[in-house]
């Protein structure tokens, strides 16, 4: 076999090179890993052209072949070169962004595929290819060699599993070099301030606090940047696990110290967007398909509704207009209202307006959670009951959830009742039908019904009791609020578009409109991302990268409805204020 | 305390609200006693109104308890007197409490609970008379209008318990914003943005319009304080603006001083003799769940560090549990931050003072959070296993039980206290960390005694 000595240093293995290129060859298959020092790896080489040479015909690089044979290499020779296989090279392709090339002349025939050699050289000793190395020979085996010996011939054999699922800093480096639509949130962040008009204040985008989560658990906070290049290049830099957004400051969040001096603090935040977050594992109460930090199809008609109820209330009773939904990569969604008045709140409006949403007023220590007093419900509760919360609860949960399929169940809901009678009337009633032959979808139907009729059957309508039926549909299925992010300005949200480093999926943003459709479990992942970029060639018409994945989708909603009706109605206010303050300055001269 | 613009302008007797907005401070001769001895009469009518808060008092009670405060401590036979001693007691006081931002904050809140309940007091149109002073630019609400809205309005109106709006009522349409308290109640209807506000509670928006004044004034007040009158009048108004506002808070109990710092090893057994209700059962779920969320975090920690434990053992103490759980790297991660931070060593570096007791019964437990003030926040039922627990029983138990059902949770926070240390408290809790001091001024010389 292959003397070990060359991997110890490179004169060693130039010399090898030179002298035993012959045994070389005869294991080309071989996939041990090699550095090949470059001076000996020009076009012109034979060990490319795999044609032994002898020492005597060696041509200094300079004047070797011209022309396409020497600008151009066929993905066979480039693999033998590198020193890999074919997976392990079409995975190289993707992360570093090699294509192929249609030389005007093809050497070497016309049915194979072209790289340009500057790339492939460019990338032979590139640490990723070391590690690529690593792992290929880990998984080697017969049929990876089988792999490697075959042509070009069949180039869209593509491998499932070349990505794995899941997340690796390798393909989050990629996602965010050509897929993170940096541009996109720049142009969201800067709120129209990155224009020419006299009114864009032209540091805004630089006051708004970032903020990292990197690799290695270390937390980056108040980062700020000056534009679209400077954040997207410490994006691509840092390649963070996590990009968390903050509110705009007074003055540029990394320069605070300097401001934090004087007496009275003029560092603090003064705009920031209205935000919620709805998170899955607050229901634990309720749902009985997952616990904690998994979702399911059963239960995510919980945050279908949440979408609905408050994205309603958001528009219709708080005038707002710009209000983006986002998924939060595993087991919740994001609210970001965006407009001027939303994010000009102060705290203690942030705090009223979460407080009108908050119906469930239970701790730990209470079984009852929701309590609605009063004569008739506000318009507001009212409104969101007819409208979701009760079609909802009926038609979808009380069966996904088998809400009442056993003791316990049954027990969790008779809680909320207080009245021992009924409470025992309808135990007794439940116990019967159990023995019934109905089908397990109907008997939870059966006995809400049952338990409804009881409730708001003539004789029971009595103080305390009238509300029950809502109470225990609010219970089950109001939007329950993680209020302290939306209270303060200075609370950080992550980012939309980030990658959850656990499911490795991506936070893309959710339709309100069409909420229903939104399944968690087939958004794009990190790894279904890369295969679909891997599988599409180059292409004249598209600028973008995420274009070629299903990441388009979700970047053109966010472009299309969200991005530019916000930029627009910011243009508007932009142009008005300045109007507005133009006039006043000519009466004030006037006057 | 300069005069910045010329004093409001006189209106006529008949209609003249007897509450001032006190925009400008006073050009008015002061005597030194009297400067102290006004002061310290506002304060009294304050602190009454805070207890009352702490009490979990409701609306109507909080107005009887104001204008009986108000006619006790700060009448005077002279109608103009009294005038001018509203006005200068405020600006006393102004002073005194602009200085941190604790101070601010207890100062503003109370100072606009007595300005909300004396504007109720006034007549409807003295009251319309201040909206126009504040400059608000609302109109009322026309017919056609009214009518478009009239089945909303009452729905709401039913909601809450008030009579149902009639024909000629006044409504005004203001943005949400400026009414926060009836947005966060769902006292209002609220429309595209708008709220439409009653007569009956227009008194919101005005105090929302005092409230901001004042806080700004109080800002404005203290970078005068810092620049020039603290040094100015180092030997006459210092000395008594100092002791002015420690007299009547209270110590806030931010450094443990009068027992030296607890040690880890001890701290069971403090916990089982001496935490009030709502730290005990925190610290009971935090050894149970081995974690807690955040305003039982807050909350517990903030107190551990009034009752004297140092920054490194409170690390220590939460690393321990939360490890269990969430493995230490985590909690190195995550939760070392807050940790630090709440002893002032990150971020914004503020040191923060303990939660008092009404703070935490106002605080909202949501799903899993177990702060807040067992008395108020637990079921009756879960109440009194927790009273059983601590060795409360019988009569006493009952009684405790009954004050927390009307809403006295501060009451029935002493009376546990009574019954577990078998003594009167006369002072009454109003803070957890007076609750654990008190109950170690009575448990340490006993100890001492018994190893003597
Ligand atoms: S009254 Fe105060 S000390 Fe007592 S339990 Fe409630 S919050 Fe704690
Ligand atoms: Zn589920």
């Amino acid at each position: 076999m292959f003397p070990s000595s060359l991997q110890k240093g490179q004169h060693q293995t130039a010399l090898l090179l030179e002298d035993k290129r012959y045994n070389f060859f005869s294991v080309q298959a071989f996939s041990s890993p090699l550095t090949f020092p470059l001076q000996h790896c020009n076009p012109s080489s034979p060990l490319l052209s795999a044609v032994p040479t002898k020492p005597k015909h060696y041509r200094p690089p300079v004047k070797k072949k011209e022309g396409n044979a020497a600008k151009y290499i066929t993905r066979t020779k480039a693999i033998h070169y590198l020193q890999i296989n074919l997976s392990t090279f079409r995975k190289l392709c993707i992360l570093k962004g090699v294509f192929t090339r249609e030389p005007k002349k093809k050497v070497d025939g016309n049915h194979k595929t072209y790289y340009h050699m500057k790339d492939i050289l460019f990338h032979a000793h590139d640490p990723l290819l070391e590690k690529l190395r690593i792992t290929m020979k880990k998984a080697g085996t017969e049929n990876e060699r089988d792999d490697m010996l075959i042509d070009e011939c069949a180039p869209e054999q593509m491998q499932e599993d070349s990505f794995e699922e899941g997340f690796n800093v390798d393909y989050l480096k990629v996602y965010y070099g050509k897929l993170f639509p940096h541009a996109e949130i720049f142009k969201w962040m800067s709120y129209g301030n990155d224009g020419k008009h006299l009114a864009c204040d032209q540091s805004y985008f630089g006051r708004r606090e970032f903020s990292f989560t990197l690799d290695n658990d270390v937390y980056l906070r108040f980062l700020s940047f000056n534009s679209l290049t400077d954040l997207e290049k410490a994006i691509k830099e840092k390649c963070p696990f996590k990009i968390d957004i903050g509110p705009v400051y007074s003055v540029d969040p990394a320069k605070r110290h300097a401001y934090a001096q004087g007496a009275n603090n003029v560092f603090k935040p003064v705009e920031r967007e209205l935000v919620f977050d709805i998170d899955m594992s607050d229901y634990d109460d309720v749902r009985y398909c997952c616990t904690g930090a998994d979702v399911c199809l059963d239960c995510w008609p919980l945050m279908t509704i949440a979408i609905k109820v408050m994205d309603t209330a958001l528009r219709d009773d708080f005038g707002f207009n710009h209000i983006l939904w986002v998924y939060s990569g595993r087991r919740g969604v994001h609210c970001w209202v965006c407009d001027g008045r939303a994010r000009r709140l102060t705290n203690e409006q942030r705090t009223s307006v979460v407080e009108y949403f908050r119906v469930y007023k239970g701790n730990e220590n209470c079984d009852k959670k929701v309590s609605l007093p009063g004569q008739a419900l506000h318009p507001f509760l009212a409104k969101c009951y007819t409208d979701v919360l009760k079609i909802f609860f009926e038609e979808i949960l009380i069966n996904r959830q088998s809400l009442f399929a056993n003791e316990e169940r049954m027990d969790r809901i008779l809680n909320l009742i207080p009245d021992e009678a009924i409470i025992s009337d309808l135990r007794n009633r439940w116990h019967e039908n159990r023995r019934l032959s109905t089908s397990k979808e109907d008997i939870n139907k059966v006995r809400w019904e049952q338990l409804k009729h009881l409730l708001q059957s003539g004789k029971h309508k009595v103080q305390g009791l009238r509300r029950c039926v809502e109470e225990i549909v609010f219970s089950y299925t109001y939007p329950r609020l993680d209020m302290e992010v939306s209270k303060h300005m200075n609370h950080l949200l992550k980012s939309p578009f980030c990658v959850h480093p656990k499911t490795g999926r991506v936070c893309i943003p959710i339709d309100p409109n069409c909420c229903e459709d939104f399944d968690p479990t087939s958004v794009p992942t990190l790894a279904k991302l890369l295969r679909q970029l891997n599988l599409g060639g180059p292409n004249e018409n598209i600028v973008n990268e995420w274009e070629r994945t299903s990441l388009s989708e979700s970047v053109r909603f966010f472009q299309i409805s969200f991005l530019q009706p916000l930029l627009k109605t910011c243009k508007e206010e932009k142009e008005s204020s300045y109007n507005a303050k133009i006039q006043k300055s000519k009466n004030s001269l006037t006057w | 305390m300069e005069v910045l613009r010329s004093q409001r302008k006189v209106v006529g007797p008949e209609t003249v609200p007897t509450l001032p907005l006190y925009r400008s401070a006073p050009q008015l001769e002061v005597r030194l006693e009297d400067f102290e001895l006004y002061a310290i009469d506002r304060l009294r009518v304050l602190k009454g109104l805070s207890d009352g808060l702490s009490r979990g008092k409701k609306p109507e009670e909080m107005e009887k308890l104001a204008s009986e405060l108000w006619k006790t401590h700060m009448r005077h036979q002279n109608i103009s007197e009294a005038h001018n001693k509203d006005i200068i007691s405020h600006f006393v006081l102004r002073l005194v409490y602009c200085r941190t931002e604790d101070l601010r904050r207890w100062f503003l809140s109370m100072e606009t609970t007595l300005f909300r309940y004396r504007f109720r007091l006034e007549s409807l149109d003295a009251q319309r008379m201040l909206m126009s002073e504040f400059n608000l630019p609302y109109k009322a609400l026309s017919h056609t209008e009214f009518e478009s809205v009239r089945e909303k309005l009452a729905q709401v109106a039913r909601s809450i318990g008030q009579p149902i709006p009639i024909n000629d009522a006044i409504f005004f349409k203001v943005p949400f914003e400026e009414v926060p308290e009836l947005v966060a109640g769902r006292r209002v209807f609220i429309f595209k943005g708008y709220a439409y506000v009653a007569m009956s509670q227009i008194v919101s928006l005005v105090v929302t319009q005092y409230r901001s004044l004042l806080s700004k004034a109080l800002v404005l007040t203290n970078r005068k304080w810092m620049s020039t009158i603290q040094t100015e009048e180092k030997y006459r108004l210092t000395p008594i603006v100092e002791s002015l506002s420690t007299s009547y808070l209270g110590p806030d109990y931010n450094q443990a001083k009068e027992f030296t710092e607890i040690s880890l090893k001890d701290i069971d057994q403090v916990a089982h003799s001496s935490f009030p209700l709502c730290m005990r059962h925190l610290f009971e779920k935090l050894r149970e769940n081995h974690h807690l969320k955040h305003g039982g975090r807050m909350q517990l920690g903030l107190f551990l560090k009034g009752v004297g434990l140092n920054l490194e053992d409170a690390l220590v103490f939460w690393k321990a549990e939360f490890s269990k759980k969430v493995g230490a790297e985590r909690f190195d991660k995550e939760y070392a931050y807050t940790v630090r931070h709440n002893y002032g060593k990150e971020g914004k570096r503020t040191d923060y003072t303990p939660y008092g007791c009404q703070k935490i019964i106002s605080s909202t437990p949501g799903v899993g959070d177990h702060h807040g003030c067992p008395y108020r926040h637990f079921s009756e039922d879960n109440l009194r296993a927790a009273l059983g627990k601590m060795g409360v029983s019988g009569r006493a138990l009952d009684d405790i039980i009954e004050k927390a059902r009307k809403q006295h949770y501060q009451l029935a926070c002493t009376l546990t206290f009574e019954a577990i240390h078998a003594t009167s408290c006369d002072s009454g809790i109003n803070h957890p960390n007076l609750y654990f001091s008190e109950s170690q001024k009575i448990l340490q010389p006993k100890q001492s005694q018994s190893i003597t």
